[in-house]
């Protein structure tokens, strides 16, 4: 085995220095190239991949758009809709609270001051809206929007549809249904937090 | 001729170091990246949870007897006024829970409840037993009353409990 390996290294030696003369180089040292731009390609896929990991990481935490169903929203709507609105019903003291404000609103009902229902159930929310809601410059909450609309699986009619600031970005909110026979009344509550 | 060879060597071994560093260095950077990024993400989470808990925690304040209106009908959540400013009196109440702090409030705000002022004022505060209390955790609820006016009649405004302690997170 020894005696093979040195006959094959002095026919590569002979022949190396045939080659010297003609300006032709041996194949061992091409290889040495290869090895070192095969480890220059691999570091640089290595950096590469790792890079991408990364950049993919970033975009995803900053592409999150902040949609969420809040629990506190929710609560806030169905206190909302216990509240008592200013509207008297056909005797005093029958005051309406503002979740059956919201349907005889949507059935056209008039008050018995003489005031239409929509006017004075919308009155009665902006107020509590903004008495719980600070919107605007200095504050986190940029903005919110309240609707309501009748839902009969079919076809869909707003009833109500209040907003405050700018709802561009992303937002927590809830919906409270109640029932309206034959369908519901769903009320919505966005509170918009910027982008 | 050996003198040259050697220096070779010796270049080609610190390559090899400056890039095994630079590597390590990059990798090293990446990985804390990527691990502020993921832990940043969990203290949201474990925030939020937080926030959740303390929010159940006082949604169960409105359901305790001593709070909860029940003379008009279906009100679940509501919260019976009259009945608060009875309980603020009560001295033996304010160790009965484990609050520090304890207030319901209107959303139209006003100045603190007493039976002189009532029901033209907005706050209530059951149990306030030190002055450093910590974060105020809230929750939403209807405040009902018996109001005089009309016949009289049951009077639900907004309100909202506030709380602090141990017990609300």
């Amino acid at each position: 085995m020894n005696k093979e390996f040195q006959s094959i290294k002095s026919f590569w030696n002979s022949l190396s220095l045939q080659m010297g003369k003609n300006n032709i180089r041996p194949i061992w040292s091409n290889r040495k190239g290869q090895e070192e731009a095969v480890g220059f390609v691999l570091i640089i896929i290595i950096v590469a991949i790792v890079f991408l990991v990364m950049l993919s990481l970033f975009l995803r935490q900053t592409n999150e758009s902040y949609e969420e169903e809040s629990r506190e929203v929710y609560y806030y709507l169905s206190s909302l809709m216990e509240t008592t609105t200013e509207c008297i019903l056909s005797y005093e003291p029958n005051f309406k609270k503002t979740g059956e404000s919201i349907e005889l609103c949507y059935r056209g009902f008039k008050c018995l001051s003489g005031e239409d229902v929509c006017e004075v159930v919308e009155k009665h929310v902006d107020k509590n809206l903004k008495f719980a809601f600070n919107t605007g410059e200095g504050s986190a909450l940029k903005g919110y929007e309240f609707y309501s609309y009748y839902d009969n699986n079919s076809t869909k009619e707003e009833i109500l549809n209040l907003s405050s600031g700018d709802c561009l970005g992303g937002f927590r909110g809830a919906e409270y249904v109640s029932p309206a026979f034959p369908g519901n009344i769903v009320s919505r509550l966005n509170l918009c937090y910027g982008d | 001729m050996q003198i040259v060879l050697n220096r070779k060597g010796q270049m080609k071994i610190q390559q090899m170091a400056f890039i095994l560093v630079a590597l390590i260095i990059f990798l090293s950077m990446a990985s804390l990246i990527y691990f502020s990024i993921r832990i940043s993400s969990l203290r949201e989470g474990a925030n939020s949870l937080e926030e959740r808990n303390a929010l159940e925690n006082i949604r169960k304040i409105a359901g305790l007897p001593e709070f909860s209106f029940g003379s008009a009908g279906d009100c679940a959540g509501c919260i019976d006024f009259d009945k608060v400013l009875i309980l603020k009196e009560r001295k033996s109440y304010k160790e009965f829970w484990d609050f520090d702090y304890l207030a319901i409030e209107k959303l139209e705000r006003g100045e603190e409840c007493s039976r002189e002022n009532y029901p033209e004022c907005g706050k209530i505060l059951i149990i306030n037993k030190t002055e450093n209390f910590g974060k105020v955790s809230r929750s939403f609820a209807p405040l009902c009353r018996w109001e005089n006016l009309k016949g009289g009649y049951f009077k639900c405004e907004m309100g909202q409990i506030l709380a602090s302690g141990r017990n609300i997170g």
